[in-house]
C-alpha cells in the first residue's frame, strides 16, 4: 500500500503552490497582456476578477483536496456522496488537463534550460534573433525534453516533502530574488521609464469584452486551476491549516510575481532601446515565446558584457518558474496512480514521466503538435476542468464553506461558495465563449524580410503574429509614453 | 507489482519507439514559423552636379532588398533672367529592370538665384516571401541583386537657365 505524503511545513507548502502558480505566464505573458490591454486598467480588471472568481475557485479546489486528503479522482468520488461516481469524470478531466499541458509545457521548460546553459556559450549571444528558431524544435529539443522529464521524475519520485518541498524551498526564493534583482537593475538604468509606461500606464479605452475575457483566462491559468494541482497539493496539508489564509497568500504571491515580471521585461527592453524598434515590437506582438526567447536575448546583447550575466539569470529564473510548474503538473497524475492503483510513488512518477516523454516527442519535433496540445489543454481541458471543479465544490460538496472559514474570525465561506456556484462558472463560460484563455482574435500573418541581409543560415522568413489584436501593439507602444 | 513493472517496461519501449518514429518522420527542412527583425537600410547619399542634359546615379542594392524609397532635392543655383519652368524628369530603375517615372516642374521667378524641388520615388521589385523554406543545408541562399538601383535625372531648363545642381539621398 503506497503511503500518501505530507508537507513538512506550511512554508514549504506555500512555496510549492506558488511555484506551481508562477510560470512563464507570470513573467512574460502577463506583462504583454498589460501592455496590450490598457496597462493599469487591465491590472485593475485582473485584480477584481482575481478576488471575485480566482480566489473562490482556488479556495474551492484547495478545500476539496484538504477535505478528501486524496487525489482528484478519489476526492470527487469520496466527496460527491451519492453522486460521487458521476463526478469522477470531472476529476479525470482535471487530471487529463494536467497531463496534456505537460505534453507541451515540458518542451518549453527544455527551452528555458537550453537558453540558460547557452548563456555560457555563444549560442543565443551570436544569434539572438534566430537562435530560438534553430533550437525550439528538432533533435536537440528532444534531448532537453528528456532531461526535464527526468528531473521532474526525480523530484516527484522523492515524494512530497522529500522532493517537491525541498526543491521549492530552494528554487522559489531564488526565482524571486532573480526577478527582483533584474527589476531593480532595470530601474537603475536610464531610459527604463518607457517600459513602466508601456506596462502600467492606464488606458481604459483598451478594455474590451475580449480583453476582459483574456484577463479571466489569465486568472484561471495563472492560479493553476482546473488541472487538479491545487486540489492535489492541498491534500497534503495538515488538517489544522487554513485554506483561506494559505490560498490568499498563494494568489497574492502569484500576482506579485506577475507584476514584478512587468517591472522586469519591458523596462529591460526599454533601456536597451529595443522597445521602440518596429522589428522587436513585431516580435513582442508574436507572443510570449518571441518575447522571452527573441526579444530578451536581443536586449541582453545590447547590454554588452553585463548582458551575459543578466541573461543567464533571466533564463535561470524562467527555468525555475517553468520547472516548478511542471513538477506540480506531474504530481497530479502521479498521486492519482498512487491513490487509485496503489502504485509506489517512484514507479507512478516514472510511468507518468514516460507517458509525458512519449507524447511530448511530437511537440519537440513539430510546432503544429506543440500548438495542438496547447490549444486542447488550455482552451478545453483546463476550462472545463475549472468549471466542473468549481461547480462541484459550490453545489455538490457540503462543508466547503466551513472549510474556508476554518481558522478565520469572520464567516466568509458562505459568500465564497455562492461565488463558486454562480459567478465563477458564469465567468468560465464567458472565457470559453470568447475562445479560451488566449482570446478570440483571429489569426493573422505578418511577413518580414531580414534586416538587409539574412539572419544566419536562413534565406527567407515569415512571422505569424498570433492574434489580430496584437497588431495594434506596436501602435500602442508608440503612443504609450511621450 | 509485476503488473506495474510490465507497464513501465512497455512504456520504456513506447518511449523509445516514439523517439525513433518521431526522428524518422522529422523533416529538418520542414517549413516552420520564423521570426526576424525587419527594417530598412539607409543607402549612402549621393551628391551630383546635374547639367542640363541630366545625370545618372547608382546605388548597389543590399541582399534581400525588396523595395526602395528614394528621396532627394533638386537645387537650382544661378541667375534666372526671365524665369520660367524647368521640366524635371526622373526615372528610378529597379534591380529587376522595371522603371518608376516621376515628372516635376521647377518654377523659376524672374531674377531668381535659387530654387529647390523635392522629390520622392518608391518602387518594389520583389514580393515579401509568403512561404518559409528554412533549409539548413543552404545557409548561403541569400537573394542577391546584381543590378543596381539607378536614378536617371533629366532637366529641361527654361530658355534663360544658368545652372542646376541635384542632390539625392535615400532612406
Amino acid at each position: 500500500m503506497a503511503v500518501r505524503g505530507q508537507w513538512n511545513s506550511r512554508f514549504g507548502f506555500i512555496l510549492a503552490a506558488v511555484g506551481s502558480a508562477v510560470g512563464l505566464g507570470n513573467l512574460v505573458r502577463f506583462p504583454r497582456e498589460l501592455a496590450a490591454n490598457g496597462g493599469a486598467a487591465y491590472l485593475f480588471v485582473y485584480l477584481v476578477l482575481l478576488i471575485l472568481v480566482g480566489l473562490p475557485a482556488i479556495l474551492g479546489e484547495m478545500s476539496l483536496g484538504k477535505m478528501a486528503q486524496s487525489s482528484p479522482l478519489k476526492a470527487m468520488r469520496q466527496l460527491g456522496g451519492a453522486q460521487g461516481r458521476r463526478w469522477v469524470g470531472a476529476g479525470l478531466l482535471a487530471t487529463s488537463a494536467a497531463v496534456v499541458v505537460l505534453f507541451f509545457y515540458v518542451v518549453m521548460t527544455g527551452w528555458t534550460l537550453r537558453f540558460f546553459l547557452e548563456s555560457f556559450t555563444d549560442g543565443w549571444w551570436d544569434n539572438p534573433t534566430g537562435f530560438y528558431d534553430e533550437v525550439a524544435y528538432g533533435r536537440s529539443a528532444i534531448l532537453f525534453h528528456g532531461i526535464v522529464v527526468a528531473l521532474m521524475v526525480l523530484v516527484v519520485g522523492r515524494g512530497v516533502s522529500g522532493g517537491i518541498e525541498k526543491v521549492s524551498i530552494v528554487v522559489m526564493p531564488a526565482l524571486f530574488l532573480i526577478v527582483l534583482g533584474i527589476a531593480v537593475y532595470a530601474l537603475l538604468q536610464p531610459g527604463s521609464g518607457a517600459g513602466y509606461a508601456a506596462v502600467f500606464k492606464p488606458d481604459f479605452s483598451e478594455l474590451t469584452p475580449n480583453s476582459i475575457a483574456k484577463a479571466a483566462g489569465q486568472v484561471f491559468f495563472s492560479l493553476s486551476l482546473g488541472q487538479g494541482i491545487m486540489l492535489t497539493y492541498a491534500s497534503y496539508m495538515e488538517k489544522k491549516q487554513s485554506v483561506t489564509k494559505d490560498g490568499s497568500i498563494i494568489a497574492g504571491a502569484d500576482t506579485a510575481v506577475a507584476i514584478l515580471g512587468g517591472m522586469m521585461v519591458f523596462p529591460v527592453l526599454a533601456f536597451t532601446g529595443l522597445l521602440m524598434q518596429p522589428g522587436i515590437q513585431d516580435v513582442l506582438a508574436s507572443g510570449s515565446f518571441g518575447t522571452a526567447f527573441i526579444a530578451m536575448p536581443n536586449a541582453f546583447v545590447e547590454m554588452g558584457a553585463m548582458g551575459r550575466a543578466v541573461g543567464a539569470l533571466f533564463f535561470l529564473g524562467l527555468f525555475f518558474a517553468a520547472l516548478s510548474s511542471a513538477i506540480s503538473l506531474l504530481e497530479v497524475p502521479t498521486s492519482v496512480l498512487i491513490d487509485s492503483k496503489q502504485v509506489p510513488r517512484w514507479k507512478a512518477a516514472m510511468i507518468m514521466g514516460l507517458v509525458v516523454y512519449s507524447f511530448g516527442v511530437a511537440s519537440s519535433l513539430n510546432e503544429a503538435w506543440f500548438h495542438f496540445y496547447d490549444a486542447l489543454a488550455v482552451n478545453i481541458f483546463v476550462i472545463l476542468g475549472a468549471a466542473l471543479t468549481t461547480v462541484f465544490a459550490g453545489w455538490v460538496v457540503p462543508g466547503v464553506a466551513k472549510e474556508i472559514d476554518l481558522g478565520l474570525r469572520s464567516r466568509i465561506g458562505v459568500y465564497l461558495v455562492w461565488m463558486m456556484r454562480v459567478v465563477a462558472p458564469a465567468v468560465i463560460v464567458v472565457v470559453f465563449l470568447f475562445g479560451g484563455m488566449y482570446g478570440a482574435d483571429a489569426a493573422g500573418e505578418v511577413a518580414f524580410w531580414a534586416d538587409g541581409h539574412c539572419p544566419e543560415g536562413l534565406p527567407r522568413a515569415e512571422c505569424k503574429a498570433d492574434a489580430a489584436g496584437w497588431r495594434e501593439l506596436g501602435q500602442l507602444f508608440r503612443e504609450a509614453w511621450p | 507489482m509485476q503488473k506495474v513493472n510490465f507497464v513501465i517496461a512497455a512504456l520504456v519501449v513506447a518511449a523509445i519507439a516514439a523517439t525513433v518514429v518521431g526522428l524518422s518522420f522529422f523533416e529538418p527542412h520542414a517549413e516552420k514559423d520564423l521570426y526576424f527583425v525587419r527594417g530598412s537600410v539607409e543607402l549612402d547619399p549621393l551628391v551630383a552636379n546635374v547639367p542640363a542634359a541630366g545625370a545618372t546615379l547608382e546605388w548597389p542594392v543590399p541582399n534581400n532588398g525588396t523595395s526602395a524609397q528614394v528621396q532627394g532635392t533638386l537645387r537650382f543655383a544661378g541667375q534666372a533672367i526671365q524665369g520660367g519652368t524647368a521640366q524635371v524628369r526622373l526615372e528610378l530603375q529597379l534591380p529587376d529592370g522595371s522603371v518608376v517615372p516621376w515628372d516635376g516642374a521647377m518654377q523659376l521667378a524672374p531674377g531668381a538665384q535659387s530654387q529647390v524641388l523635392d522629390f520622392e520615388l518608391e518602387g518594389q521589385w520583389a514580393e515579401l516571401p509568403s512561404e518559409v523554406k528554412a533549409d539548413p543545408d543552404h545557409f548561403d541562399a541569400t537573394t542577391a541583386w546584381p543590378q543596381p538601383l539607378v536614378l536617371r535625372v533629366s532637366v529641361t531648363p527654361p530658355s534663360d537657365h544658368r545652372d542646376v545642381h541635384a542632390r539625392h539621398s535615400t532612406a
